[in-house]
C-alpha cells in the first residue's frame, strides 16, 4: 500500500469497521492515516492535494517541537 | 448543581433545548465535522450526539458540547440567556474561591473494563478526521494529566492537540510554553519517560479548566471545584502517581517516550488555518480504562471562527490574566480575550494617571498567556464594554492619537501556530491605547460626551411594547 501524503511504499491497514465496511491504513514514514471510504482525493497518491503532501527531504528538515534539551550529567 | 459527567451536562442540556441527537446513521469522515461546524455557527448552537457511526456498532460522538453563549452559562448553572459580560464577572468571582481541593474515590465507571493488553484506540473511540488535511484522527478536547518528574508535585491538567498515529501511539503538541513542556523538559533532561493520562468526555467545566491559563503552580482542580462550587472527584491511574477525573467516559495511560520526535500534523488549529507538519513528542499506551457499555466520544470541532473551541477557549482565557493584571493594577475593569484565544484582545480600564493604558497593556504580555498569545492590544476606558465591538470600535474612532497611542514592539515571543509569523513563535506586539488621556498627559481637544438622554430606557421599553414583532 502507496501512502497517499508522503508516497512511501510500506503504509499498511491497522483496523477495520464493523463488517468491514470501510479499512483504515497508516503510514510509517509520515504518520498519516486514512480510511478506505474518504474518497479519492484522500486516499490516493496521485490525486492527494499537492499543498499537504510531504517529501523525504521535508520530513528529514522538519524542526523538533519542543527542541529536545541536552540531557543533564 | 454541577455537572459529574458529560451524560450529566448533556442531559441538562437536552432539557433546555440545547442539544440535539442524530440517530441516523453517519459517516465518520465528512458528516460528523460538516454537522459541528454548522451547530457552532447558528445563533444558539447546540450539542450534538451522534447515535450511529458507520462501522462504530454502538460507540456515540458528542461534538459542539460547549459551542454556544447558552452552553456555556448552563455549564455554569446560570441561565442560559446570560451575556457574555456576565458570565465573565461570574467566573471571576468564582475564580475567588480557589482552592476546593479535589476529593479521591475508590470506584467510577470508567475503571469498569481495564485493557492492558495490546490497547487499541481504533478499537475503543469511534474516530474520525476532524477536518479534511488533518494528518490523521485527532483527539482534540481530551484532558492530559502529568507531574512534574522530579519533585513529583505540580500536577498539571490540559488540553494539547494529540494525533492518533497507530493502535498505541499518540502525537503530543508540547509547546515551550505549555505546562507540560516544562514536565516534559525535565524527563527529558533525565532521560526518563514522563508519565501521562488522557482523560476523554469529561464534565464540562473539567475540560474548561483544563484549556484555562493557569499559573504553572496553580492546581487545574482546586481550580475546577472553585468554578463548580464543590470539589471534583478524582480517581488513581492506573499506573504511576496521576490523578484522573472519575466522570471521564475513558482514560488513556502511557508515556512520552523522551528524547525521540515523530512526525505529527498537520491539524486544523483555532486561528481557522492549518499549522505545519512538525516532528514532535510521542506517547506510547499501555493500558486503557473505560466505562462498559457504549462509549460517548466528545470531540471538538475547530476551523473559521466562531466554533466550538471560540466558546469554550474564551472566558476562561479572560479570566486567568484578568486576575493576575488585577492583583497589581486594581483598576482594571475586564479583558476580552475571545478573539483566536486572545491574538486580539481588549482591555477596558479606569485610568490612574496618564500613559496608563500602556503599562496594563505590558502587564498583560507579562501574564502566562500574555507572554505568547495576545499580538494587537487595546486598551480603553471603563465606560466601554469590552465584549461590545461597537463602543470599542467607536473608542478607538474618537480616542485613539496614533502617533501617541500606538506601540509596536518587534521581536517578542509569539504564538507557534500564528499563521502570520514570519519566524515560527516570534511576532509583533501592537498595544492601541484607546482611552482618554489623563494628567499629565495632554486632554483630548473636545472634551465633553454627549449624554444619553435620561428617558432613553423608558422610550426602549414602550417601543418594544408596540412592535408587532418580538426580538
Amino acid at each position: 500500500m502507496i501512502c497517499p501524503r508522503c508516497e512511501y511504499d510500506e503504509a499498511y491497514k491497522v483496523f477495520e469497521g464493523e463488517d468491514t465496511i470501510w479499512e483504515v491504513f497508516r503510514c510509517p514514514r509520515c504518520n498519516f492515516n486514512w480510511r478506505s471510504t474518504e474518497g479519492e482525493e484522500f486516499t490516493s497518491p496521485a490525486k492527494y492535494n499537492t499543498r499537504f503532501k510531504l517529501s523525504e527531504k521535508q520530513i528529514r528538515e522538519m524542526a523538533p517541537k519542543p527542541p529536545i534539551p541536552p540531557l543533564k550529567v | 448543581m454541577p455537572y459529574r459527567s458529560l451524560r450529566d451536562f448533556i442531559a441538562r442540556l437536552e432539557t433546555e433545548g440545547q442539544a440535539v441527537r442524530i440517530k441516523e446513521t453517519v459517516r465518520p469522515e465528512p458528516d460528523i465535522r460538516a454537522a459541528a461546524c454548522a451547530a457552532a455557527r447558528m445563533p444558539a448552537g447546540p450539542a450534538l450526539l451522534f447515535e450511529r457511526i458507520e462501522g462504530y456498532g454502538d460507540k456515540q460522538v458528542a461534538m459542539n458540547v460547549h459551542g454556544s453563549p447558552q452552553n456555556h452559562a448552563l455549564m455554569l448553572d446560570l441561565p442560559k440567556d446570560t451575556g457574555m459580560k456576565a458570565q465573565f464577572h461570574e467566573l471571576v468571582r468564582r475564580f475567588d474561591c480557589y482552592p476546593v481541593h479535589p476529593v479521591k474515590v475508590s470506584d467510577a465507571p470508567l475503571k469498569e473494563v481495564i485493557v492492558d493488553n495490546k490497547p487499541s484506540l481504533y478499537r475503543e473511540l469511534p474516530l474520525f478526521r476532524v477536518n479534511p488535511w488533518d494528518g490523521g484522527f485527532y483527539l482534540s478536547k481530551a484532558c492530559v494529566i502529568s507531574r512534574d518528574p522530579e519533585t513529583g508535585e505540580n500536577q498539571n491538567v490540559g488540553i494539547y492537540r494529540l494525533q492518533v498515529k497507530d493502535h498505541d501511539r499518540i502525537g503530543i503538541q508540547a509547546a515551550a510554553h505549555h505546562d507540560i513542556a516544562v514536565h516534559l523538559r525535565k524527563a527529558e533532561e533525565l532521560n526518563i519517560p514522563l508519565r501521562v493520562a488522557i482523560a476523554v468526555s469529561n464534565d464540562p467545566v473539567t475540560s474548561l479548566i483544563a484549556s484555562t491559563p493557569l499559573r504553572y503552580l496553580e492546581d487545574e482542580y482546586a481550580m475546577m471545584g472553585a468554578i463548580r462550587g464543590e470539589p471534583t472527584e478524582v480517581i488513581p491511574s492506573e499506573r504511576g502517581n496521576l490523578d484522573v477525573p472519575a466522570g471521564a467516559e475513558l482514560v488513556i495511560e502511557g508515556e512520552i517516550i523522551p528524547r525521540m520526535r515523530f512526525v505529527e500534523g498537520p491539524f486544523a488549529e483555532f486561528t481557522g488555518y492549518y499549522s505545519t507538519c512538525m516532528i514532535q513528542a510521542e506517547i506510547k499506551v499501555d493500558v486503557i480504562t473505560r466505562r462498559r457499555g457504549p462509549i460517548i466520544f466528545e470531540n471538538l470541532y475547530s476551523g473559521v471562527p466562531w466554533t466550538e473551541i471560540d466558546y469554550l477557549q474564551a472566558l476562561n482565557t479572560c479570566v486567568a490574566p484578568f486576575k493576575q493584571m488585577k492583583a497589581d493594577f486594581p483598576e482594571i475593569e475586564a479583558l476580552n480575550a475571545t478573539y483566536c484565544h486572545g491574538y486580539c484582545s481588549i482591555i477596558s480600564t479606569r485610568m490612574r494617571f496618564g500613559g496608563f493604558a500602556k503599562t496594563l497593556a505590558l502587564r498583560y504580555l507579562s501574564t502566562p498567556h500574555g507572554i505568547t498569545y495576545p499580538k494587537f492590544i487595546i486598551v480603553v476606558d471603563d465606560d466601554i464594554d469590552p465584549f461590545d465591538l461597537q463602543q470599542v470600535m467607536w473608542a478607538i474612532a474618537v480616542r485613539f492619537r496614533a502617533e501617541r497611542d500606538l506601540v509596536v514592539i518587534p521581536n517578542a515571543p509569539g504564538s507557534t501556530v500564528d499563521p502570520a509569523h514570519l519566524v515560527r513563535g516570534i511576532t509583533t506586539k501592537v498595544i492601541i491605547d484607546a482611552t482618554k488621556p489623563v494628567f499629565p498627559d495632554i486632554p483630548l481637544a473636545d472634551a465633553s460626551i454627549v449624554d444619553i438622554p435620561p428617558e432613553t430606557v423608558i422610550w426602549a421599553e414602550e417601543i418594544m411594547k408596540r412592535r408587532k414583532v418580538s426580538i
